[in-house]
């Protein structure tokens, strides 16, 4: 200790020492980004060992004047970067170039930087984890649709399937938390199991130019991205709860983070929702409530070299789907629909009825990487998920708890990924993919009658891929990928000997059948090779004055799905029978996306013009006729494939009308053409806008105000499938009008909000919301359930966040 | 540089973990009652695929018309077939008893039906014939028509069709008519029309 002490004292005379000999050194310096040699500026440099400051001018240089020789310890700190620290010996005038490592994205995310995008050169719109927040007793679906372009195909008012640019299910990739979300996505009544509380903000590319995740975003994709963590000593989290005023019910959410200085963190998340029957505009929509039950965790490991992550979600819903929505047969489904009101409306309940939807879903992965001087980032992920889903129908007493579907699907995959940044201007990506996936389907009856709906199959899938990022100059950036993905299928399916021969599959696919007759069944094991190419082509360039210029181009490719192949059986919910065919090919897309861009916050638009053609489009469209059945007349929906073209436009604009006033606005149109029938395509959303006036005042608890309006029109180009059938009550043809589109309608919402600080590290949020402010009745044609009951009505909606 | 080696070992170590741990999770779940509770015999709701309506002349029992719908392979698949053995006497009186059965499991759903569930069921028989009545004999525990026995009349010579429709959870008691049946949430299990001819 007391030599210690003297070499203290050593060290600190010799100092005094030589600053008496020359104290008068400049030391100028420039601070630049490791990556791509840009200035940074702002940064600040502090001389520890003196306590001198300085930050970097605009071109990114800083200097000090009179230091002494000798030692000098420099701490450079740039809000986006990892704070350095260098020895120097100074002995001269010295000019030093010195290199931060600006990786952002991956460290942490303290600043809002402006550039949050997944790819330079992709056109997406993203929803911030605050907008996001907005959303925390909702859908993920229901927050997506507040971005021009996206629109939902819901089933009731809590299931509600994200729709881009018109394509939803299989033709939209969700990546939830850097895994491929495989939730038996394939149905349109298939909601992503996501809790929305569980990520951090939302990114949405409309063109398909992220081939890392597949090759079959025909659509678009969705990326729940997981938050980052600074490395600190800190422990922070939050709860916050959402009560509504329809469907009496609400959600609470906690989260807790803990981060620590040495890169490692973990954060825990748990969230309760429960909704009692919501209310449409005139009366009680009865069994449309929804509980939901989720948690997840994660840990992990964050350094600039090495890392690793490991995260677990569980994901439990139990949705009703309105009792009115049960039909028999197509005589029921005209009636319903001739009805002004649903058939069955019962005072107000939290209670869950049959028919209901049942859903869990497991999703668990570790990710590992490290970065290696001169080459890149390596990234190794494994995953896997579970999910279970159980649709239980209205059935006679004895057997209500016997759900009428039950699936398993389990999902695997292994992708390591290499990303090669140590060329200056260039970025490289490349990897592979191996997946496997299991559909279990536990037999609708023992009756062997009954097929299920979906089929035991295995699917093995792999992948190849390359993407690039150039930059050209300043200005321009542009990219392209390739990828190639095979897939085989590998299903074992009972058919109705009738269905498998009238379909001539006896003679075309003589090759699956084994032959084996049971009971008018016959057994079959249908096996299917795919093979997908994609490629994506993409420029960005800045036209200066904040404005910027897209070009976007994607080839996908999707193979059919195991419902478009095999789908047999009926859905009460439509008196619908749905039939898949094993004749189907893969869809090939060519889409083009634009967009002239200005990102400011005083005047700022978006305009972005699409056109995507889709060879082999496949859909799922009524066949006219009914088939009879001991139950009556059905509907028989079959999926066929036509040449498809949907074009449009998303428009967005913000405004700042004064210092306190703020407008934004957006438009979304778009046409969908069957080009071989010459017809409108179904199921295509409608011309849409909103209009909002934001009033902020940050000096006032960060106050904000704002006024909605949101139009939807009437879809008038849809195509005709509606036909006649024979009522043997009224001993008549009807007419069964199940093509016809609702009207257009304009709803109001009101959001207000406010920040009240309770102590240095705490905080409450506060707001207050109307939504559907003028109790608008209303239908939506993209709502299955549109011909049985309306939309929900009004809802005041009041949520409070307390931050710590 | 050993550091970094334990380190790797560590990361390495727990990546493994995690993978078995995945395994055998979803081994677990392989069998989470999947096949068992929800999927044991006997608590399945059995298809009908049969339905016969014997109609016998209370005074010569020799006199029996049937009405039968059989369809083995169930919805979907080959479409039902239906037969009618033969035309009803005119101005005679019958005695209707309706069946519901499962061919291949050798079922009488209908009689489960009546004895467990009659309260959510009731059977209507509706035709255009002028002059031919059915009425429904039997009742359920709430003392209201259930339809799987009828007494029915038959007029003068004519002909048309006979719809044979049961409602699930309808509205009972209710008017004697199908209609006012399905003006709550009734929703049709059986739908089934004959001709019939009176002669």
């Amino acid at each position: 200790m007391q030599k210690i002490f003297f070499l203290c004292i050593a060290i600190f005379y010799s100092h005094i020492h030589i600053a008496a000999q020359n104290c008068n050194l400049n030391f100028k310096g420039k601070i630049a980004d490791f990556h791509d040699n840009t200035s940074i500026i702002g940064a600040s440099i502090r001389i520890i060992n003196l306590n001198k400051y300085t930050s970097t001018d605009l071109e990114g240089f800083f200097e000090f004047n009179d230091l002494c020789k000798g030692k000098i310890v420099l701490e450079i700190q740039h809000i986006a970067c990892e704070t350095k620290i260098i020895t120097i010996n100074l002995k001269n005038n010295l000019f030093k170039e010195i290199l931060l490592e600006h990786h952002l994205e991956e460290l942490n995310e303290v600043v809002v930087k402006t550039n949050t995008k997944t790819a330079t050169t992709s056109i997406e719109k993203t929803l911030s984890k605050k907008e996001v927040e907005v959303y925390s007793d909702k859908s993920l679906g229901d927050a997506l649709k507040s971005l021009s372009g996206v629109s939902s195909v819901n089933t009731g008012n809590s299931i509600v399937k994200p729709m881009i640019h018109g394509l939803h299910s299989s033709r939209l990739l969700i990546i939830n938390n850097n895994v491929r979300q495989f939730d038996q996505e394939w149905g349109a009544e298939h909601a992503p199991n996501i809790d929305i509380n569980t990520g951090g903000r939302i990114n949405v590319i409309k063109g398909a130019n992220t081939l890392i995740y597949g090759s079959d975003a025909i659509g678009g994709l969705i990326l729940i991205r997981p938050e980052n963590y600074t490395r600190q000593d800190t422990l922070f989290g939050g709860t916050s709860t959402a009560l509504n005023t329809n469907g009496w019910g609400g959600n609470i959410n906690s989260e807790i983070v803990k981060t620590y200085e040495s890169g490692y963190y973990a954060k825990a998340q748990t969230s309760y929702k429960m909704f009692g029957d919501f209310e449409a505009a005139d009366y009680n929509l009865s069994n449309s409530g929804i509980k939901s039950i989720n948690a997840s965790a994660r840990f992990g490991y964050k350094s600039f070299e090495k890392g690793f992550d490991a995260y677990y979600s569980y994901v439990n819903n139990t949705i009703g789907i309105i009792r009115a929505a049960h039909v028999g047969n197509v005589n029921d489904l005209i009636r319903a629909i001739n009805r002004k009101e649903p058939s069955f409306i019962d005072d107000f309940s939290y209670a869950i009825d049959n028919p209901k939807q049942s859903i869990s879903h497991h999703l668990g992965k570790i990710e590992a990487y490290k970065r290696f001087r001169g080459l890149g980032k390596l990234t190794l992920q494994y995953d896997f998920q579970v999910n279970r889903r159980k649709e239980f129908d209205r059935r006679r007493a004895s057997f209500e708890d016997a759900p009428a579907a039950d699936f398993r699907l389990f999902t695997t995959s292994i992708q390591p990924n290499l990303k090669i940044d140590a060329i200056d201007n260039l970025v490289l990506n490349t990897g592979f993919l191996l997946r496997y996936q299991q559909n279990d389907s536990a037999a609708e009856s023992v009756t062997r009658i009954s097929i299920p709906l979906i089929p035991d199959y295995n699917k093995y899938d792999a992948g190849i891929y390359a993407t690039g990022n150039y930059k050209l100059n300043s200005r321009t950036t542009i990219s392209s990928g390739f990828r190639y993905d095979f897939s085989r299928i590998e299903a074992e399916k009972k058919y109705k000997v009738f269905d498998w021969e009238e379909n001539n599959y006896d003679e075309l696919f003589s090759e699956f059948s084994s032959g084996v007759i049971d009971n008018f069944e016959i057994y079959t094991s249908p096996k299917f090779n795919f093979h997908n190419i994609s490629a994506s082509l993409g420029l960005t360039s800045s036209l200066g004055n904040n404005h910027d210029f897209l070009l976007n181009y994607g080839l996908a490719s999707r193979m059919p799905n195991a419902s478009e192949l095999f789908s047999n059986g009926l859905h009460h919910s439509a008196a619908r029978i749905e039939t898949g065919s094993l004749l189907l090919n893969k869809e090939i897309a060519n889409k083009f996306v634009t967009s002239i861009e200005r990102k400011n916050q005083n005047f700022g638009f978006s305009v972005s013009p699409y056109f995507n053609h889709i060879k082999d489009f496949i859909q799922l469209i009524p066949a006219g006729e009914a088939l009879t059945t001991i139950r009556g007349a059905f509907i028989e929906w079959k999926y066929n494939q036509v040449d498809a073209q949907i074009f449009g436009i998303d428009i967005d604009v913000n405004n700042k009308l004064s210092d306190k006033f703020m407008y934004e606005g957006s438009l979304s149109l778009l046409r969908g053409d069957n080009l071989t029938e010459d017809t409108p395509l179904i199921n295509m959303p409608s011309t849409n806008f909103s209009n909002s006036i934001v009033y902020t005042n940050k000096k006032l608890n960060r106050l904000s105000i704002s006024i909605t309006q949101y139009t939807e029109l009437k879809q008038n180009r849809f195509p005709d499938y509606n036909f006649f059938t024979f009522n043997p009550i009224l001993q008549e043809d009807v007419y069964v009008n199940i093509s016809s589109t609702p009207c257009a309608f304009t709803l109001f919402h009101l959001n207000s909000s406010a920040n009240f600080k309770i102590s240095n590290s705490s905080s409450l949020d506060i707001a207050f919301n109307v939504e559907n402010l003028f109790n608008v009745s209303y239908r939506n044609y993209l709502n299955r359930l549109r011909y049985f009951a309306d939309e929900v009505g009004r809802n005041f909606n009041i949520k409070l966040k307390f931050n710590y | 540089m050993s550091n970094f080696k334990s380190k790797t070992m560590k990361i390495t170590k727990l990546l493994a973990i995690l993978f078995i741990s995945a395994l055998s999770f979803t081994a677990c779940s392989e069998d989470d009652d999947h096949d068992h509770d929800d999927h044991g015999h006997g608590e399945h709701e059995e298809e009908i695929t049969q339905l016969v309506y014997t109609l016998t002349n209370t005074d010569n029992s020799a006199d029996v018309v049937t009405f039968t719908f059989t369809d083995e392979d169930g919805d979907g698949g080959q479409d039902g077939t239906k037969v009618v053995s033969g035309n009803l006497t005119a101005n005679a009186t019958y005695k209707g008893k309706l069946e519901l059965l499962n061919l291949e499991e050798g079922e009488d759903v209908g009689a489960e039906i009546a004895e467990d569930d009659a309260e959510d069921h009731e059977i209507f028989y509706i035709t255009n014939v002028a002059g031919l009545q059915f009425t429904t004999t039997d009742v359920d525990a709430n003392s209201n028509p259930l339809g799987f026995d009828t007494d029915v009349t038959a007029g003068d010579a004519g002909s048309g069709a006979l719809t044979i429709s049961i409602v699930h959870e309808g509205k009972k008691p209710n008017d004697g008519t199908v209609t006012d049946a399905l003006s709550g949430n009734g929703t049709t299990d059986i739908e089934v029309t004959f001709n019939v001819t009176v002669q």
